[in-house]
């Protein structure tokens, strides 16, 4: 690690090759992977105040972007805010509901030596009111996203709260939740309470809130814009198409939340790993991932407000599951050497432990009679006659975890499966035995689909000559440069018959 | 003193750790430039990761051998699944400050 500001690239014949500091060091290297948040060229808004800066009290970073603008990266302006952090110790908490977490089996990580070991803490709900909303809209002449002074956009799904009054105005009521900040810290996140308006405003208005009448804060909520490149000028890889070995990740892309920010930078940064060894870049599908989504979206389509994930982003949500990425992805990171033996060997024997149990239910026959009786007891339709167990589980009230109450046989194989797994193996089972129908079904898509991703494009048509397509297309198939014909078809304006032209221009 | 990397990466945010430690892992000899050490993986707005969708980005993340599942498991003060039946995973989890340091060492 180094603590320094990067001001430059060193780039040579196309090629970046280097960084240098505000301290006046110079670093070599093979390639570079930017992720710089909202730190370039970034501007904190707090009413009529503004601070340059990359996030509260931190400086921001120039050069790069008027580095990269001078070599003809298009760069523009986006937006995001934060609200004030609580000192817990003056909120009321009686006047507030109390939101306990879960004792659930989930967790992030598949690997079963991690697991949640600090003591949980409370989330606290409370609600803005009329009152609060008056001293808002009162504020809003002072308010940098109203009168002029914040041109660029901001995340759709986190309004402000200026934002909400206005956009919402005929709600009366919104909801906030009082986060804390860590296992023992007495700061509170007032999550729904993003805003820029001034100082006392923020304050006057989170005080008309009865739990927080009396609230002092640590620092008051702001908003910051900062400096992003539009992310069509980079490949799947996210590499940049006009430097070699220069990677861009995360909010300088576009788009918002430390997810997504993650999700490329793991991209990036397997890249970049194998643009330095001149290997084949890592690039995931529509069908494979998630991440597949969110960077064949952003290269492809370009983002005109900061891009947040949702599942309704990927046409293949089923195939997409929680329960699986393992199954899905594990193999990939493990050819390329980034999950351990540990982690596929886990995952192949998950995998064996949820076949051997969706077959142990396609074989054991439940008995009419020996079933009814239970099936009664639980206000159950009684079967007509004996059945697999495997459509017994079909059923959409019954559960795997059920029915050993209830079958003896299945009890003992579900307390046969490995103990610090075994939900998570009867949860992948059952899902894939309630849902195959379903994931048959996109599968059979996703394969269609999948031809046109295999016919390549790049390259092999001067979209310029082919006067057959739209003016549009033309344009849009010139500025992005598609790898394949399936990508073409998703870039916004390019129409079912541009991509018969095409097809016919290929040969197909 | 090292002056010459395989891999730079600029920016210690939640893009910049996993790309460094991915990087790194496959076998790059990697530089991480931050303009403060105590600010890694820092959660500049709300405490919590996961939610719908960006759960499964997480649990990707994780499968392919990246970093954001083990830190946010390990740092959690609460967790909500949401939508159990299954198919979407969509945690809440409020990371503690002191993951900064954690998030360091794994870097």
């Amino acid at each position: 690690m180094w603590q320094d500001s990067a001001t430059s690239l060193v780039i040579e014949e196309g090629r970046v090759c280097g960084v240098k500091t505000a301290m006046g060091v110079s670093f070599k290297c093979k390639s570079v992977v930017l992720t710089a948040g909202t730190f370039l060229n970034g501007l904190m808004h707090i009413g009529r105040v503004q601070i340059g800066g990359g996030r509260v009290s931190e400086p921001a970073s120039h050069g790069i972007s008027e580095q990269l603008r001078d070599l003809g990266f298009k760069v523009d302006r986006m937006k995001t805010g934060t609200p004030v952090r609580i000192d817990g110790r003056t909120i009321d908490f009686a006047k507030s509901i109390r939101q306990d977490g879960e004792d659930d089996y989930h967790k992030f990580s598949y690997l079963p030596s991690v697991c949640r070991t600090l003591k949980q803490r409370p989330c606290w709900i409370v609600y803005t009111n009329e009152e609060v909303h008056d001293v808002l809209r009162e504020g809003l002449p002072e308010s940098p996203l109203y009168n002029g002074q914040i041109k660029s956009i901001g995340p759709r799904y986190c309004p402000s709260i200026e934002t909400k009054i206005v956009t919402f105005a005929d709600k009366n009521q919104h909801q906030l939740f009082l986060e804390p900040e860590g296992e023992t810290t007495e700061e509170y996140y007032l999550n729904g309470f993003s805003s820029s308006l001034p100082l006392m405003t923020q304050v006057e208005a989170m005080q008309k809130i009865p739990a927080l009448a009396n609230a002092q804060i640590y620092r008051p909520g702001y908003a910051i814009e900062y400096d992003f490149f539009d992310p069509t000028q980079l490949r799947h890889s996210l590499e940049t198409k006009l430097v070699a070995g220069l990677f861009f990740a995360g909010q300088v892309n576009g788009t918002t939340g430390y997810e997504e920010a993650a999700g490329q930078g793991l991209i990036a940064g397997i890249n970049a790993h194998q643009s330095a060894e001149n290997k084949e870049p890592f690039v995931l599908g529509r069908d494979e991932a998630y991440i597949g989504v969110l960077i064949d979206d952003l290269v492809t389509k370009g983002v005109d407000e900061p891009y947040r994930m949702f599942t309704s982003r990927a046409e293949y949500r089923i195939l997409l599951r929680q329960d699986d990425a393992d199954m899905r992805l594990t193999p990939r990171g493990y050819s390329l050497g980034l999950a351990s033996e540990e982690r596929y060997q886990l995952m192949l024997s998950k995998r064996s432990q949820r076949d051997e149990l969706i077959a142990f239910t396609k074989e054991f026959s439940v008995k009419a009679q020996r079933i009814n009786p239970w099936l009664e007891a639980q206000g159950l339709q009684p079967l007509k006659q004996s059945v697999k167990l495997h459509d017994l589980i079909l059923r959409p009230q019954l559960t795997i975890m059920m029915l050993c109450e209830a079958i003896q046989p299945l009890k003992q194989f579900v307390d046969g499966l490995e103990e610090q797994r075994r939900e998570e193996i009867v949860e992948a089972a059952e899902i894939l035995i309630k849902y195959q129908g379903y994931i048959d079904r996109e599968k059979m898509i996703a394969d269609k689909i999948s031809r046109l991703e295999h016919i390549r494009l790049r390259g092999r048509i001067n979209y310029e000559e082919v006067k057959t397509i739209s003016t549009e297309a033309r344009q849009k198939l010139s500025k992005i440069d598609p790898e394949t014909v399936a990508q073409a078809s998703r870039i916004p304006g390019i129409s079912p018959s541009d991509i018969n032209i095409l097809l016919l221009l290929l040969g197909r | 003193m090292r002056f010459e990397y395989d891999v730079i990466v600029i920016g210690a945010g939640h893009a910049g750790c996993e790309a460094a430690c991915a990087a790194a892992n496959l076998g790059s000899t990697t530089l991480l430039i931050t303009m403060d050490m105590n600010k890694i993986a820092q959660m500049s707005c709300n405490p919590a990761v996961g939610g719908i969708a960006k759960g499964q980005i997480v649990r990707e993340i994780d499968a392919l051998g990246g970093q954001m599942g083990i830190v946010t498991d390990e740092s959690a003060i609460q967790f909500l699944a949401s939508n159990t039946l299954t198919i979407f995973l969509c945690g809440k989890i409020l990371p503690l400050r002191s993951s900064l340091k954690r998030v360091g060492c794994v870097v």
